[in-house]
């Protein structure tokens, strides 16, 4: 059970990039080496993708849209060594590590609102972005708590011409999206807007039963980005989304403990507002600042109540949960050398919580977050470049930090470089870890789980009213203990070696040590049979591995890649444990045996393997073709024999397949045509991923003018 | 030196349903003093509130009727487990959890081991409840309760004498990845109760 909440995955090192291109189209990027690229990500400025110490993959637009992706979940499922989790969302894992350590950002924002550590991907439309840019290894020490695993962030197009477009897709299961943008430049002014609409009608996976799958929902997504040039030494943007969704249960057919039917339907609102505002500032050519101030509010609310057989007050599940983030930023770029360059900033956080999930009633509760934070980039020669990196954070809630990083790049031969990279990650305790307190009533079981602000008192309440059958002293003592962050280090190195100019591999060897991990468990039982949960401390775990990339363009109009991850991941407790005297036994086909390590299969929901071949093809009048093979190795999704960790004779899946194609045709006026089919040999499994409801159609039709600056 | 057949035990357990338990019966043939026994599904849902009270050495289900008396070893009610002494029942019943062996070659229980009984409103427990702590781990994620591997429970009898008992499963008919919709409450057991009082299975 903790194996699950700790979720802990994979990774791959992919720099996909789409290349060749029709160079008559008019939204054509031109991208002619992918290792030119410029990434802001990773080192917090802006640096050649070729000349960045850690592991990072660009998604350029052209491969989103080529591939049809809509959702951001869409794309990054594509990527060796990403995997799209199905609790709570569409969550990422990355480098072995759960959801919850990854951090999203939006042009260097971070996106709020996560619901058991998980940040729904789907949330994020993807269809007009200009890139995604992921940073794989702990970017704590420019990022501060979540960016454990690594950064996922999206940059939003900057207004450069004037340009308008629309777009309209319709496919399977009622899957709509519409969208449409403009950019307007005039003088020193530019602004860009877009509006996208999106629908899915859901499906039902499990005909006998009443309750669909994916009940239906739409949501829409207003994005403006605006600019004002002062003068050349003065810039300010602002930056503003509206995200809104509305899913209805349609209604669902139960019955309670004492057989009487029931009905219950509902509905579920999703919001998002993120505003950013940058001035940008150079007070010499040396010098350049930014202040930065950022709000967001995520809202979710859940409404369910009967509709037929009412039993008491007409509510089946109501849930509201409110997270505004606010933060004041400043950042100083310093070129000290023409080969050395310093960044120092530091920035203010006011973290808000408003739920019901706490306590009975709507509470509200409070965080403020300080941090400093400085990285030095050195070019020492032309072969070898250092960059080191620290950032302070300090929790009104629980001790503060320090996050370190240090990371280098060698060039011993022209072909080849070198990156190694060594940092610190954490994760600082969330709001729902502290001061939950929640009784379920709905589900008829009536468990309770209390944060760790909450676990004492709640504790006694509960004993006094007689309700607490047993306890497990062992599980309460370690509660009952302030709760820490969670910590890593992790280690990078990797090889990027360019054969040819048609040939470039890339590896990548990763290890990650996760200390202290924040795990649930039962702390005691109720006289109702059902138990109460608490958070603590508890878990080391381990992901290591490598990732490998080889990408190859056998002509211009063909891009051919194959990654590859091979994925170990432990906890180090259950390791002990299976080598201490006692030992630990399994029941494989209902033969009890004693575990030796061998039987041992690490953490659950982590694919030991994962791949993907992808071929891109495009010619010179406009067509493009693609076709991309993703695969994993079946994961642990159930403890089956009792002792709790993951090994032979527990429930693992069948392996992932899923084959991809699309087929499109740019016209020279604009005008785009593509069709595709997302899992074309319907790969199902109703039972671990019923996010996925087998082959998926679709069409769609897209314009897009330009108005060329003369 | 015993284990009935193999298939006796399956033609059993497959003639027994919901409350069915189940004595095979000892080796045809051979007088033997141990017996092993298979029980599949006995229903412990105590949907009138009452424990299924069962006799270890006649491997007969007790009516509740009889809980006051010695006829029962160990009763069943969702996930508790009582022995027959202490709190629970009249009798000079105890046992405990042992951990970390197989069924099969587990056969002596040690000299030193103490037989734990029912204490005061169950906040002691021969079998202790509660997940990870006795006989079985709870998963939350999936709501399933699983018999831990390795465990077993060492029974002394109402009448003194010594049994090692596996829980196998607590759904319905047993299946081997219970799910969502798998009946609990229902437990499939085995165990080998030794009539002649020593603490040996063999």
């Amino acid at each position: 059970m903790f194996k699950h909440i700790v979720t802990i995955g994979f990774c791959c090192f992919t720099i996909t990039t789409f290349a060749q291109q029709n160079k008559t189209t008019a939204d054509t990027l031109q991208a002619k080496n992918n290792l030119d690229e410029v990434v802001v990500t990773a080192t917090r400025s802006e640096r050649k993708l070729s000349n960045v110490a850690v592991p990072v993959t660009i998604i350029n637009k052209k491969t989103i849209q080529q591939s049809g992706s809509l959702r951001l979940n869409d794309i990054l499922n594509e990527q060796a060594g990403l995997f799209i989790t199905n609790s709570f969302g569409s969550g990422l894992q990355m480098q072995g590590l759960s959801p919850d350590y990854t951090l999203i950002l939006i042009d260097g924002e971070p996106v709020v609102g996560r619901t058991s550590g998980v940040l729904d991907l789907s949330r994020i439309a993807v269809a007009n972005i200009k890139k995604i840019e992921i940073v794989k290894g702990p970017s704590s020490s420019l990022y501060g708590s979540d960016a454990m695993a690594g950064v996922v962030n999206i940059i939003t197009e900057n207004p450069y011409q004037n340009t308008y477009g629309a777009s309209l897709r319709y496919g399977s299961f009622g899957v709509t999206d519409i969208s449409a943008n403009t950019t307007v430049i005039k003088n020193k002014f530019n602004l860009s807007a877009q509006g996208n609409f999106y629908n899915n009608n859901g499906y039902n996976l499990n005909p006998s039963s009443s309750a669909q799958t994916l009940d239906p929902f739409y949501n829409y997504t207003l994005q403006a980005k605006a600019g004002y040039k002062f003068s050349d030494k003065t810039k300010w943007t602002v930056n503003a989304r509206y995200f809104n969704q509305l899913q209805t249960t349609n209604p669902y057919k139960d019955v309670d403990a004492s057989n009487n039917a029931f009905v219950f339907s509902g509905n579920e609102t999703t919001k998002d507002v993120n505003i950013s505002n940058t001035l940008e500032h150079k007070f010499s050519s040396a010098v350049k600042s930014y202040l930065r101030i950022y709000y967001t509010d995520y809202q979710s609310a859940t409404n369910q109540s009967y509709i037929y057989n009412n039993p008491s007050n007409n509510i089946y599940y109501n849930d509201y949960f409110e997270q505004t983030f606010t933060r004041l930023e400043n950042q100083t770029d310093i070129a000290i050398t023409s080969k050395s360059n310093l960044i120092i900033g530091g920035g203010w956080i006011f973290d808000n919580v408003k739920s019901n999930r706490y306590d009975e009633s709507i509470v509200t509760k409070k965080n403020n977050i300080g941090y400093l934070f400085s990285q030095y980039d050195w070019q020492i020669n032309n072969w070898w470049n250092v960059i080191a990196g620290m950032r302070y954070d300090y929790n009104q809630n629980y001790a503060s930090h320090v996050s370190p990083k240090l990371a280098m790049q060698f060039i011993p031969v022209k072909k080849l470089k070198i990156n190694a990279s060594i940092g610190g990650g954490f994760k600082a305790p969330d709001f729902r870890q502290l001061y939950l307190n929640f009784t379920n009533t709905s589900a008829g079981t009536g468990y309770t789980v209390l944060g760790n602000n909450e676990v004492a008192a709640g504790m006694q309440l509960l004993q006094r009213q007689g309700q607490i059958q047993s306890v497990n002293q062992v599980f309460y003592n370690a509660a009952l203990q302030p709760l820490q962050p969670e910590t890593s280090t992790g280690i990078n190195l990797g090889f990027n070696y360019t054969f040819t100019k048609k040939i470039n591999l890339n590896i990548n060897f990763f290890r990650n040590d996760v200390n202290n991990l924040i795990t649930t468990s039962p702390i005691a039982q109720k006289t109702n049979n059902s138990f109460v949960y608490s958070y603590f401390n508890l878990n080391k775990v381990y992901t290591q591995g490598f990732e490998t990339e080889i990408i190859y363009k056998p002509i211009k109009a063909i891009q051919i890649s194959v990654g590859y991850q091979l994925l170990y991941t432990a906890d180090k407790h259950d390791i002990d444990s299976i080598k201490s005297s006692a030992g630990v036994y399994g029941r494989d086909n209902g033969v009890v045996y004693r575990l030796t390590l061998k039987d041992y299969k690490g953490l659950f929901d982590r694919s030991k393997h994962s791949a993907n071949i992808k071929i891109y093809y495009e010619n010179k009048n406009g067509w493009f073709a693609n076709l991309r093979e993703i695969y994993r190795s079946g994961w642990g999704v159930q403890d089956l024999d009792g002792n709790l960790l993951l090994n032979r004779g527990d429930l693992f899946t069948k392996d992932f397949f899923q084959t991809n194609i699309s087929i499109g045709k740019f016209f020279n006026n604009g005008l785009k045509v593509q069709a595709g089919c997302d899992n074309v040999f319907n790969w199902k499994d109703i039972i671990n991923s019923p996010n996925i409801p087998g082959a998926l159609f679709y069409a769609g039709i897209s314009y897009s003018f330009t108005q060329h600056k003369k | 030196m015993i284990m009935k057949n193999r298939f006796l035990q399956l033609a059993c357990a497959a003639i027994i349903t919901s409350i069915g338990f189940i004595s095979c019966s000892k080796d045809s043939g051979t007088v033997t003093i141990i017996t092993s026994t298979s029980v599949n599904s006995l229903n412990s849902a105590g949907s009138d509130g009452h424990f299924s009270f069962y006799s270890l050495e006649t491997g007969q289900q007790i009516a509740s009727s009889d809980s006051a008396t010695a006829k029962w070893d160990i009763a069943f009610r969702s996930t508790t487990i009582l022995i027959n002494g202490g709190t629970s029942g009249p009798a000079n019943g105890g046992a405990f959890v042992q951990r970390g062996v197989t069924f099969d070659t587990y056969n002596t229980i040690s000299t030193d081991s103490t037989f734990k009984i029912d204490g005061i409103n169950g906040v002691v427990r021969a079998i202790p409840t509660g997940s990870g702590n006795g006989w079985y781990s709870y998963n939350f994620s999936t709501d399933i309760i699983s018999p831990i591997a390795g465990n077993i429970l060492i029974v002394r009898t109402a009448s003194g004498k010594y049994a090692k008992v596996e829980i196998q499963s607590y759904y319905q008919n047993a299946p081997t990845m219970p799910d969502a919709n798998s009946v609990s409450r229902y437990y499939t057991f085995r165990y080998v109760f030794q009539a002649n009082g020593t603490k040996t299975f063999n």
